[in-house]
Formats: structure tokens, sequence, C-alpha cells
């Protein structure tokens, strides 16, 4: 079987099996007035249907050659620093502040993800943070926080 | 009213300087968004959505409208130039038009592909005028049951036309229709799976899945390969094609504009399989089939003409039927809605001018996009050039100021953040996106279109069966359903997709 299919198949077999149980918590309903729960139970009972016969399918295929794709280290590390770095942005936004926020984002983002030169670094966070600023907030009047600069 | 009249009213409501200039920036931004690859119309739409609130609705449409054809045009240029697609639909467009722009022919390569767009896009224009308002009139009889077997079929058909595994698209579909469930129900109120979330309870937003699942994932999927870029630096010369290249390419540009028009009405990323479909088409029906991919002309000039094709025809689900054949159709009710106005059978008839309108603006925006876009490759050609480290950034940054701009909703960051995650595991695992966010799309149609027909048939699942209109629609689903299992058939469309996909 294939490793990452056979994963897969199973994370969607217990997330069917959540589904089920959580739409077995509202109400159904008789099937001639169905309610709230009618919908999603359904949903979850093809969910899990199908996810069974994924299971099957990836039982039945031939084993992948071992080794064949194993993440290299170097790239994943970049993919969980962009990750983190929206994260922590989200966290940032209101209370620092639009402008703020977005340079110190691009700044990581360039530095510690694509390690680039800190001049270059700079200039763009500067004038990236500065230039989106005008056109969403004050050209196209986006609402974006103010925060501790107060803009 | 007959057609000519409609029309004329189309242009008097396109012809003010506003929305000319709207149109113009909407095709303008639509063609850079597609230029750009990782960035696409959705994330545009879903920027300047805030914008048009304030907009009259004919200036929102037309807009909006704009940067969605914009960016099919876009798409190519990228293609043919530096073999990257800049959208999904254009990534046919790499193999006959980057082999053209080797041997010195990007000129004609992009000639074509823009020539051929605007007539494709004029003859989608024309049939969008013809059948929507046919197709709307008889979407007046139908009630909760043809609704629901519509949205079946879409689903159905969606999985069917996905590469890969069709139970992986299945259960992609399934889990969309259960994302989709997410909040208060549409019928009755009750609230579902929100655990006391506020944002939830509106359910689960199209924009920040969508821009998480495309957007986000497709970033962190390149960051991932760092792939080399390299652009093609040769003078470019001699835009138009000549009278062989012309000959060569009548045909596919006719064949390829009346298939794409009418992929483009199905539900599901039209663009992309319009192109494709095209392409196979050509290769089939070519003299000299063993040619495509070294550079012919009918392999750029058929696939550009479908995917602008497909995009009239992708309006007429939404503008007749009410039902958006895509996210970027989904965005567009949304649009709408926040003017008051309901998108389905009664939209030409109540807002004529809305209607026509759009449709005159496609022909002014198609025209301006043949105008500006031979003049402007220049300027894209150096826009590619952006260093992709700087453009992931400035891509990821749109994204959040997109989705925040929507609601000023943080947890709305989070959303997408979350989605842009599972969205890369499942393009590492084998699993598309198209199917999910059709299915979030379509979910609370189909829930209460479901619910009211059990109501009406008093819990009897015939009543799918027992009306023409629904029980054809059905029956359709159940055939795509089932020679998708059966062995022999399941070879076909693996034959069919392999096809497509070589």
């Amino acid at each position: 079987m294939r490793r990452t299919d056979y994963i897969s198949a199973v994370t969607l077999l217990a997330l069917a099996l959540a589904a089920l149980l959580e739409a077995s918590k509202l109400q159904f309903g008789r099937v001639s007035a169905p309610q709230a729960g009618f919908f999603p139970l359904v949903l979850a009972v093809f969910l899990a249907i199908f996810s069974l016969i994924f299971l099957a399918q990836a039982m039945g295929l031939p084993k992948e050659k071992p080794g064949a794709s194993r993440g290299r280290s170097a790239t994943w590390n970049k993919i969980v620093l962009a990750i983190a770095a929206l994260v922590v942005f989200g966290v940032l936004f209101e209370s620092l502040g639009y402008i703020i926020s977005t340079f110190l984002f691009i700044v990581f983002l360039l530095r510690a993800v694509e390690r680039q030169k800190w001049s270059l670094v700079v200039v763009v966070a500067f004038f990236t943070s500065l230039a989106t600023y005008l056109v969403f907030g004050l050209l196209l009047n986006t609402p974006l926080p103010g925060g501790i600069l107060g803009l | 009213m007959d057609v000519l009249a409609s029309l004329s009213l189309g242009f008097s409501v396109v012809l003010t300087p506003t929305n000319l200039l709207f149109c113009f920036i909407g095709v303008l931004l639509g063609t850079l968004v597609g230029v750009l690859p990782g960035i696409g119309p959705v994330a545009t739409i879903a920027l300047l959505l805030p914008l048009t609130f304030k907009m009259g609705p004919a200036s929102a449409v037309i807009m909006l409208a704009g940067i969605y054809y914009g960016a099919a045009y876009g798409g190519s240029t990228t293609s043919i130039l530096v073999n990257i697609p800049g959208e999904a639909a254009s990534v046919i467009t790499c193999l006959d038009g980057y082999q053209m722009a080797r041997q010195g022919r990007a000129g004609p390569a992009l000639g074509i592909a823009a020539f051929g767009s605007f007539i494709a896009g004029t003859v989608g224009v024309l049939g969008l005028m013809l059948f929507a308002p046919v197709l709307g009139r008889a979407a007046l009889s139908f009630g909760p049951p043809e609704y629901f077997a519509l949205t079946v079929l879409g689903l159905t058909l969606v999985s069917y036309l996905a590469q890969g595994s069709m139970t992986k698209a299945l259960i992609m579909a399934v889990s969309g229709l259960l994302a989709g469930s997410i909040g208060a129900d549409p019928v009755s109120g009750a609230e579902r799976f929100t655990y006391g979330s506020l944002t939830l309870g509106d359910g689960l937003g199209l924009v920040p899945v969508a821009m998480g699942m495309f957007g986000i994932a497709e970033v962190l999927d390149n960051l991932s390969l760092t792939a080399g870029r390299d652009i093609y630096e040769r003078k470019i010369k001699g835009l138009l094609p000549n009278r062989k290249d012309w000959k060569d390419s009548f045909w596919p540009i006719i064949r390829g504009s009346v298939t794409g028009f009418f992929i483009g009405i199905l539900p599901g990323p039209s663009g992309t399989m319009s192109s494709f479909a095209s392409y196979a088409m050509e290769k089939r029906l070519s003299r000299h089939p063993e040619k495509f991919g070294t550079g012919v002309i009918e392999g750029v000039a058929g696939p550009e003409s479908a995917n602008n094709a497909a995009t009239a025809g992708a309006f007429i689900p939404l503008l007749s039927l009410g039902i958006p054949a895509n996210i970027v159709m989904a965005l567009f009710v949304g649009a709408l809605m926040i003017h008051g106005i309901q998108p389905g059978p009664l939209f030409i008839k109540n807002h004529p001018e809305l209607f026509w309108g759009v449709v005159a603006s496609m022909y002014v925006g198609n025209a301006m996009l043949l105008i500006l876009n031979l003049p402007l490759i220049g300027i894209w050609v150096r826009v590619l050039k952006i260093p992709y480290s700087i453009l992931f950034t400035l891509i990821f940054l749109f994204c959040l100021i997109g989705v925040y701009s929507l609601n000023n909703n943080v947890v709305e960051i989070y959303i997408m953040i979350t989605f842009g995650i599972i969205g890369f595991i499942m393009r590492k695992t084998g699993f598309e996106g198209a199917p999910f966010i059709l299915a979030l799309v379509l979910g609370p149609i189909m829930e209460t279109s479901l619910r009211q027909s059990l109501i009406i048939s008093r819990g009897n699942f015939a009543i799918f069966f027992t009306r023409p209109v629904a029980a054809v629609l059905m029956v359709l689903s159940f055939v795509f359903l089932l020679t998708s299992v059966i062995p022999v058939f399941r070879s076909q469309r693996a034959k069919l997709a392999a096809e497509i996909a070589e």
C-alpha cells in the first residue's frame, strides 16, 4: 500500500467518525421534516463510505519505493518559518498596526526565510509597507488597523 | 425587448466615463494578476470587493468581470515567454507557446493568443446573450428538486473531471459540503459546529478558505520546490501572425470558442478544463498530431480561445439560475447581494440594465485587452523579473489584507492560514482543491433544496426521479458516478484524463 494514501485514508475516516458523532448531537428531525442535523449526518455517512473505499483502494496499490519522497529539512524549515510568520502577523496586526507589523513581517520573510542581504531587506520592507499603506489604506480606503502609531 | 434594443441599453450603461474607467481598471488589473503566478482573480476580487460596496452595482460588476476575463488573457503571456503559466487555465499553452518562443516566434504566438481570445470572448458573449435569457425563463419553473439535482450534477461533474482518483475528488466534495454546513442552519438558524465562535456562526467564509487553499498553499508549495525561473530574453518582433498562421488557427479558434463556451457553463475550474479539452481535440483532428508540442500555432490558438470563451460561459449558471459555477462567480454573488440584488432566474428581467451592461462591457473590455496587451507585453515581462522571494512576500501580504478587509476580522486570517496548510498537504498527497471549494459554495443551496424537496414529498426520495428535469439531471449524475466505478469505464476515464494531461 502507498503510505501517504494510507495515512490520508485513516485521517479522513477519523474525521468522518468525528463528524458523525458531532452531527448526531444536532436535531435530526424526520426524513419528511428534516432538521439541522439531517444534512451533516448524511454527509458524514457518505464521507465514511468514500474514505473506506479509498482505504481499500490504497491497500490494493503496489508498495512505493522506500526513501523516494523524504522531505529535505532545509525546505521544510522554510515552510514552517513562513507559516509562523503568517500566524505572528495575525497576532500582532491589530495591536502594532498595519505599517509596523507589515514591516516586521517582510523583514522576517526576506531575512529568515530567504536569507537576503540586510540592506535590501530593510529597503524593500520599508517601501513595501509604506506603499501598500498608501494604496490600500489611503487611496482605496481599506480599513487597516492604526495600532500604536495611530495612523 | 429584442436583442438589439437590449444591447443598445447595455452600451448606454458602459459608455459612460465612470464605467469605462472601471472596465479599464478591471482588465488592466486582471491582466497583471494573470501574469503573476500565485496570485489570481480570486485574491484580487476579494481585495477589491470592499471597495465595490461604495460603487454603483453596474460599475462594481463591470470592474470585477474585467478582472476575471483579463486574468485569462494575462496568464497566456507568461506561458509563452517564460514557460510558467500565470493561471492554471494556461498550463497547456506552455507546450506549444514556449516552443514557438524558443524558435523566435514569440510574437505570432502572443498575437494569436490575443486575437484568438478576442474572437472567443466575442463568441462567448454572443452565447451568453442568447442562452442566459432562455435558461433564465426555463429556470422560473424550477423547484427545489431541480435545484438539488443541479447541485448534485455539478459536484459529480467536477469530481469526474478532476485529475487523478475520483474517490479522492468525491471525498473532497463531501468534505466541502460538510465544511459548508458549519454555521447557522440555512432553514432553522440553529447553530452547527460553531463551538461558540462568532466568526464561524456566519459560516466558513469562502474568501479565506479559497485564498488559503489556492494563494497561501501555492506559495508554500513553491517554497518547497525552489524551482529556477528562466526568462526568455530575446527581442520580440512582429506580433502579427502571418497569413499561414491565420489559416492554421482559424478553425482551432472557432472550435475552441464553441467548446470553451459550453464547458464554461459546467461547474468547476472550467477555464482549465476547456483549454485541455481544446488541445486534445486539436491534436486529434490535426493532420500532423506528432508535431504538437514542438511549437505549432494551433496548440496556442485553440486552448487560448477556449479558456476565454469559458469565462463568458461561466456567467450563465450564475445569471440565469443563481448558481455560481466557480469561486469567482461565488464572489460575484457577494458583490451583487451587497447591493441588494439576487442573481437568479429573475435577474435579467428585474435588472436588464445590469445584465446587458455587463454583456456590453465584455465587448468593450475584450477590445481594450486587444489594444492594451500587445504594446504592454514588455512591461509584463519586466514584472516577471521580480525575484520570487519578493513576489511571494507580496502575495502573502495581499492575501492577508484581502481577507482582513472583508470583515475586519483577524479570526478569518487564521482560517486562511489553516486552509493554506490543509491545501499544502492536499497538494502533497494528491487531493484537488476544486471539488472542495465548489462544494463549499453549493452546500447551502444543496441543503436547502434537499430539505424543501423532502418536505414537499413527505420524505419520499422518488420526487427527484418523477419530475422530468430533475430526473434527467439525477440520471446523468448516476451515469458519471457509475462509469467511474465500473472497471471498463474506469480505464476509459483514466485514458481520457491521461490524454488531456499528455
